[in-house]
């Protein structure tokens, strides 16, 4: 018995700006699944993980998200960007990190209420950052940025989690605890993207495999199609030529070079 | 002399202060808005930027003969040449690869040379404009009228409101725009929205400081502001107060001076613009060097205290060695022998010990106290568990965690103490086999 | 002296231009009969060069905004020495100040005092990079303008100098803007190592033994 699609790519292209090029990228992903999104340096793992949730517009294609399309989904849509991605000397707490996972429910007007607040102490627990609530988000180390962006998804209560690089320049133990929160979510049923680069985790943890490079080499269970054969397709050298042969596309459309 | 209520009376002394006030008031507040993106030399391009809409807008009012002054054509000039210079500073750093700076550079140069030409060609044409013009350029603060105050007022007001109703938004797209934009905060006008405030109080701002200082109101308020907090409504807050302030302090220290260095004879009339400008650099270099959790001079401070600390508490130390082979009775001689204090320094730190109750002074000779005896125990209490930490978990060699054991004896927290007792499983020897006081500071 | 440009339009120009470039090279023309058009084309391109060189260093080092900087705390450099040359040597006239000597040690001053600020404010007050250059500036061209006013009472100086006045530049001016051309162009070469090296990544340059700050 099959559960409805979770997420359904149709033939997304992208091409913008500085952004590596996507090419006609089709999948399906089930609900409930705790998703890899793998592939090299410059694959567009970022790239395919924003035209999903609409940050980049795509020259074509359609996503949909159980059906609905982003519009509809979006406050059921939580996304982590990059640590990296962030200017961690804005003026902001702990606290004020986490209650922004809110904003999104209570729209233009409302203010936070009690109850938000004290969500935000929860949540704050569940990645045990608790006695850091007032602390400006500069002195963090890199697991505990991580974890506040992590209690920031989690607050919005969504039903899709996007990640991008949750893993990357964290310790052991948060990257362990982060490990634990994502399966917990599994479990009940939220669907779980996760761009990462540690293969050997992508093994033992996850149930499904996007295998990525400015096209899909693959996409499918970790246990029928995370393969050595698929890997080195994806990782290996035939995919050079690919590059090239985008850089060349790029280069007749655009009218220039962007290299 | 000048009353301090004259300023707020007098009709020809109320126009620019209390009109500069509101106009500090207004850019610290919009000035936040590119000081926590780190985007402030956004307020200079867009400045500089202007000057062409701006000659262009004083001669089309004299083209249709309106008054001057905060006239409408100014102000749309302003505006739309300012726009015209943000949308190709976009256009660069999306499409091309310049990086911020260069484009910000690249466009200031590029508008205000076309302003300066502009300007050149007015001055041997039209020369009683060409003063006009000028007047923008530097800002001409002390000839605003009521007028001026009422535009101001409704100007701090609305962006005051602005930011209060869409706070939310505002601090998530400052913080992150991509997650704003994903989790549905971001409403597309928003961003147009705030662009506009920050365009709008440049083009007001030149009124009174003028074209190339304008971008100091936009920087220095919130520099000043940021020392004092951490969240960023009080940031808001605190910035307005500081440039608020800055307009009317450099309205009254322009004033005092004038008077003051005319009265050697000839009139002399301080600028105002420049003098906001430097009250407000002030402010910002006093919140840098002394605000309580940051500023420069009370780290210094505290680094001091520190300093002295832990040479009180070395000397203890040393007391409480000898007083432990035996001696009881120390000379000044025998406790600074191995420092490199003179005598004289030597006594005044001693006479500290003495207020502290650690040691008490008789007939030249110094005892130690009880409270020493404790207090000097628990600081060797704090070394040898450092030492054993650094041996026993960390794998160190034993000769080498005398210098750190040193250094942490001072540094360690009751709290951490505690972590360590336990961490250790209540030790009793250190890793050169001596005994380790109990937290009471007493050999068993 | 005549100009020989006086009745030329913009087109005729050129030729006029280059023949006479040609004469002064195949030495039909003497250096001292230049109109003064061709003594500010050639300053200005002596400028250019000099801006172009070190231009590109500052655009790599993504410190552009610094170059905007120093053409603004000039002016205080330039009242400083306005001031220097009045109470030392009682020189009142404008003449001592604004010539090219003086604009230099102008430059000179203004140069080291934007930069050792900037990097005060960045580096010891840990201020933001944009912050710091913006505000170090405008506050370095308001004491400036607060000077001229108090001393000269004459904002022609400012005006001057935020516009620039090429019709001032004589045929002497000429020898040391190429002085300091030259100067540029061979501290360029005899340094191009270090800089490229610092420019790129200064923790490297750090440990081949090329101190950034010092270049």
């Amino acid at each position: 018995m099959k559960p409805a699609p979770g997420l359904k790519i149709h033939q997304l292209s992208v091409n913008y700006d500085k952004n590596p090029v996507l090419w006609d990228i089709s999948l399906e992903v089930p609900a409930g699944k705790l998703v890899a999104i793998v592939g090299p340096n410059g694959a567009g793992k970022s790239t395919l993980m924003k035209s999903i949730l609409g940050l980049i517009p795509p020259l074509s294609g359609k996503v949909s998200f159980s059906g609905l399309s982003l519009k509809e989904i979006r406050k059921k849509a939580a996304y982590i960007p990059q640590k990296e991605s962030v200017d961690w000397d804005f003026p902001l707490t702990v606290f004020d990190l986490v209650l922004m996972g809110r904003f999104g429910r209570l729209g233009l007007f409302k203010r936070p209420s009690k109850q938000d607040r004290e969500d935000v102490k929860k949540y704050l627990k569940m990645v045990n950052l608790e006695g850091f609530s007032h602390r400006q988000i500069n002195q963090l180390s890199g697991g505990q940025k991580q974890r506040a962006f992590l209690a920031r998804a989690l607050i919005q209560e969504a039903d899709f989690y996007f990640m991008d690089e949750p893993l990357a320049a964290i310790d052991v133990e948060t990257s362990q605890a982060i490990i634990a929160i994502l399966k917990h979510l599994r479990d009940q049923g939220k669907t779980i993207f996760v761009v990462l680069h540690d293969l050997e985790i992508v093994k033992e943890v996850f149930d499904w495999v996007i295998l990525l490079n400015l096209r899909l080499v693959s996409c499918g269970p970790v246990s029928e199609v995370f393969t050595k054969e698929i890997i080195h397709k994806t990782y290996g050298k035939e995919t050079l030529f690919l590059e090239e042969a985008a850089k060349l596309a790029e280069e007749k459309t655009r009218g220039y070079s962007l290299t | 002399m000048i009353t301090l209520d004259r300023f707020f009376t007098d009709p020809i002394l109320r126009g620019p202060t209390i009109g500069c006030m509101l106009m500090g008031f207004a850019c610290a507040f919009v000035g936040v808005l590119a000081f926590v993106r780190k985007r402030s030399l956004l307020g200079e391009t867009l400045s500089h930027a202007s000057y062409p809409g701006v000659i262009v807008g004083i001669l089309l009012s004299v083209f249709f003969q309106k008054e001057e002054g905060l006239s409408f054509f100014i102000l749309i000039g302003g505006s739309l040449s300012a726009f015209l210079g943000f949308w190709l500073v976009d256009l660069l750093e999306r499409k091309e690869r310049i990086t911020s700076d260069g484009s910000l550079c690249l466009v200031l140069v590029l508008f205000f040379g076309v302003g300066v030409l502009l300007a050149s060609i007015v001055q041997s044409s039209h020369p009683h404009l060409y003063r006009q013009i000028q007047s923008y350029l530097y800002g001409q603060a002390a000839t605003m009228g009521d007028s001026h105050i009422f535009f101001y007022a409704f100007f701090a007001a609305f962006v005051s409101l602005v930011v209060t109703i869409f706070y939310k938004e505002i601090l998530a797209l400052s913080f992150n725009r991509e997650y704003a934009q994903a989790a549905g905060i971001l409403s597309p006008w928003l961003n147009f929205l705030l662009f506009f405030l920050i365009v709008l109080a440049v083009i007001i701002g030149i009124r009174s400081v003028g074209v190339i200082l304008m971008s100091a109101m936009l920087i220095a308020p919130p520099l000043a502001a940021r020392q004092f907090t951490d969240k960023l409504s009080t940031l808001f807050l605190l910035s307005g107060i500081f440039g608020m302030g800055s307009g009317f302090l450099g309205n009254y220290f322009s004033l005092l001076f004038s008077d003051l260095f005319s009265q050697t004879g000839a009139h002399l009339s301080f600028p105002t613009g420049p003098m906001i400008v430097v009250v407000s650099a002030f402010l910002a270099a006093l919140s840098l060097l002394f605000a309580p959790k940051k500023g420069l001079i009370i780290c210094y401070c505290r680094m001091a205290l520190f300093r002295i600390i832990t040479i009180q508490e070395n000397l203890l130390k040393t007391s409480w060695h000898l007083s432990e082979k035996g001696k009881n009775s120390l000379s000044l001689d025998q406790i600074g022998e191995n420092y490199a204090f003179s005598r004289i320094t030597l006594r005044v730190f001693l006479a500290i010990l003495q207020i502290k109750g650690w040691i008490c002074i008789k007939n030249k000779k110094y005892h130690l106290q009880p409270l020493g005896i404790k207090r000097g125990g628990r600081i060797i209490r704090l070394h040898r568990l450092w030492e054993l930490y650094l041996v026993n978990s960390l794998g160190v060699g034993v000769d080498c965690v005398h210098k750190s054991a040193e250094e942490m004896e001072h540094i360690l927290t009751p709290e951490l103490e505690k972590q360590l007792t336990i961490l250790l499983d209540n030790p009793k020897e250190d890793p050169h086999a001596q005994p380790i006081p109990d937290s009471e500071g007493m050999v068993v | 002296m005549s100009n020989p440009y006086t009745y030329q339009d913009f087109f005729s120009f050129f030729p006029l231009f280059f023949r006479r470039i040609f004469d002064l090279l195949t030495g039909t023309l003497s250096w001292s009969e230049l109109a003064s058009d061709e003594i500010q084309i050639f300053a200005l391109i002596g400028i250019a060069i000099s801006g172009g060189m070190v231009g590109s260093f500052l655009i790599l080092r993504r410190m552009a905004m610094v170059a905007n900087a120093l053409s603004h705390t000039i002016l205080l450099g330039i009242v400083l020495v306005y001031l220097f040359f009045k109470v030392l040597f009682h020189y009142d006239d404008l003449y001592y100040a604004l010539s090219i000597p003086a604009l230099l040690l102008a430059a000179l001053l203004a140069g080291l005092l934007t930069v050792i600020l900037t990097e005060f404010f960045t580096h010891k007050l840990k201020v933001q990079e944009d912050a710091s250059v913006g505000l170090v500036f405008t506050t370095l061209f308001a004491i400036g303008i607060i000077l001229v006013t108090l001393f000269t009472r004459n904002i022609h100086i400012g005006t001057e100098l935020v516009m620039g006045n090429v019709d001032g530049i004589k045929r002497g001016d000429l020898h040391l803007v190429f002085i300091v051309v030259g100067l540029n162009l061979s501290l360029y070469f005899l340094f191009f190592k270090g800089l490229k090296i610092t420019t790129f990544d200064p923790q490297l340059a750090k440990t081949l033994g090329f101190p950034p700050p010092v270049i």
